[in-house]
């Protein structure tokens, strides 16, 4: 009772207040570790329950307990690290120019009414086409290499960044460029610049965060087709039955995004940093 | 160009004024205003005051060039001065960046006069102390209240060194005690720059307080109906005179007699 009087502390708080809604936050963030914790404890209980008593058809589903060693084998049979690099190449490939012609075209078409009219039709036809069924052309254009791989997983990212920067690119409030035309300040790059594009960044960094995810589902499909990575292995796993090594690669995957989402959390946080708590 | 520390209001040019002027938003749309005339001149403080709806600033954002005019003439005598601007704005809104911080957002409006950084950077410095925030060079707009907000906005249009400033209805979102404050302060700067001011409100004891003249706008299309010399005066909230209350009178039923009339 005690803490939720605290958090709701009234105006004209003491520092002893402050300091029980200090103690008040500092207890949430702990039952939410710990709830964390049980939560994965009774997933990993399920599936190791689920091993027990094979649920799943015999030999597909690995025990909780052989995913340590597997790694372990991964990593000394020295797969692991160089299928890490190879899909971190065409990944940051496909990242990269999805993102920058995503953002490019997205802008052009919100301030260029004709660009955003030549475009408009086009878009709506090449749209709904996923990113893999370009990998035919990616197979045909660039055979089984990286570039192909990254040329897929740019379609997705290109999408995605198109989309958010053209809608926060129109939702940048036009006093903004009525101010900039009062002071003179009306060139178009100079506009672009200190107006439109921080004016839209919260929703182009959206944007490029959610691509940042979008090109890991992209690359790892991409990869299933035979282009050296993290996929590829999965696949290979798979063939000779080394579940195991496949939920190692999944949780090597899951690790990675969640090291760039957090760096890239803390990146946006800087951007932002003018936005009221 | 003479000196506003010239006597005699005829004697001193017109540096802004709009002659048979007229707008509408769009071609055959019915115009906001027609066969407008209005003139400020140097060191002049002039008064726009009128209902709300009236146009007002519309005729503030055409003196700006904000907005073509649709017919009439604009003229805008004043010399252009190396790293200066001739003509400012402040808004009714503060409008400052909220990406940039209270001294970026005065920087903003110098950036394009070709000062170097650290013409730029005093520049800053020296409209801040004039609007008394020095202190708050590195703040987040965010962090300001709205009396902040608009003194910062102030800070940005002096900034540049106009010879005019267009503001429109500056002080309406803010309490009525911030708004005294900063009525005092804008008529000190005023002063001591020299400037011209051309100040939309609603608010006839705010026109009657700082103006020199006050012009009232009405009808539909409006124009001016009403032209009211306060002349030059103490300024002193106490004694209000007898002759100030009659002027807020004579502004009052102007605005009534044409809000009376329809269209």
């Amino acid at each position: 009772m005690k803490r939720i009087s605290a958090i709701h502390a009234p105006a004209g708080k003491t520092s002893e207040d402050e300091h029980s809604v200090q103690t008040g936050n500092l207890l949430i963030h702990a039952r939410r570790l710990v709830l964390g914790l049980a939560g994965l404890v009774v997933s990993v209980g399920v599936w190791k329950l689920a091993y027990e008593f094979n649920w799943a058809p015999r030999g597909t589903l690995p025990d909780p307990s052989a995913i340590f060693p597997a790694l372990r084998g991964e990593i000394e049979s020295g797969r692991l690290f160089p299928a890490v690099g190879s899909s971190l190449i065409h990944y940051a490939w496909g990242l990269s120019m999805g993102t920058v012609l995503g953002l490019v075209v997205g802008l052009l078409a919100a301030v260029n009414r004709i660009f955003d009219d030549m475009q408009r039709l086009l878009a709506r036809i090449l749209r709904p086409i996923p990113p893999l069924a370009w990998v035919v052309f990616a197979i045909a254009w660039f055979q089984v290499s990286h570039a192909g791989a990254a040329f897929v997983i740019s379609i997705g990212v290109f999408w995605v960044n198109y989309f958010a920067t053209y809608s926060a690119v129109r939702n940048v409030d036009p006093r903004f460029y009525e101010l900039a035309r009062a002071f003179g300040r009306n060139r178009f790059v100079d506009v672009t610049f200190a107006i439109t594009l921080p004016g839209a960044a919260s929703g182009i960094l959206a944007g490029i965060r959610t691509g940042v995810g979008q090109a890991w589902m992209t690359l790892i499909a991409a990869e299933l087709l035979g282009v050296p990575g993290i996929g590829q292995e999965m696949n290979a796993a798979a063939g000779v039955g080394a579940y195991d090594a496949v939920v190692v690669y999944m949780l090597i995957i899951s690790l990675i995004y969640g090291l760039m989402d957090f760096a890239f959390s803390l990146g946006e946080g800087w951007l932002l940093r003018w936005r009221p708590a | 160009m003479s000196s506003p520390a010239v006597t005699g209001e005829a004697t001193r040019a017109v540096v802004l004024g709009v002659e048979n002027a007229s707008y509408r938003y769009r071609k055959g749309a019915a115009p906001v205003f027609s066969d407008l005339d209005l003139s400020l001149r140097a060191g002049e403080f002039v008064s726009l005051v009128g209902g709300s709806g009236v146009g007002k600033s519309t005729v503030l954002r055409c003196l700006a060039g904000l907005l073509p005019l649709d017919g009439g003439r604009l003229h805008l005598d004043v010399e252009r001065i190396e790293g200066s601007r001739r003509r400012s704005v402040v808004f009714q809104d503060s409008r400052l960046l909220p990406w940039r911080t209270v001294g970026g957002n005065i920087a903003y409006g110098v950036e394009g006069l070709g000062l170097s950084k650290g013409e730029r950077s005093d520049r800053v410095d020296e409209v801040l102390s004039l609007v008394n925030m020095l202190g708050y060079r590195d703040r987040w707009p965010s962090d300001l209240s709205g009396g902040q907000s608009q003194r910062v906005g102030i800070a940005r249009a002096l900034a540049v060194r106009p010879k005019i400033v267009l503001m429109d209805e500056p002080f309406s979102a803010v309490d009525a005690l911030t708004r005294r404050h900063l009525q005092d302060e804008l008529l000190g700067i005023w002063s001591e720059r020299e400037l011209a001011v051309l100040f939309v409100t609603h608010d006839i004891r705010e026109a009657t307080y700082l103006s020199d003249r006050i012009l009232v706008m009405g009808g539909s299309p409006a124009r001016v109906v009403h032209d009211e010399p306060m002349g030059r005066r103490s300024r002193d909230r106490a004694h209000e005179d007898t002759a100030q209350e009659a002027a807020a009178e004579r502004i009052s039923s102007a605005m009534g007699g044409i809000d009376g009339e329809g269209i």
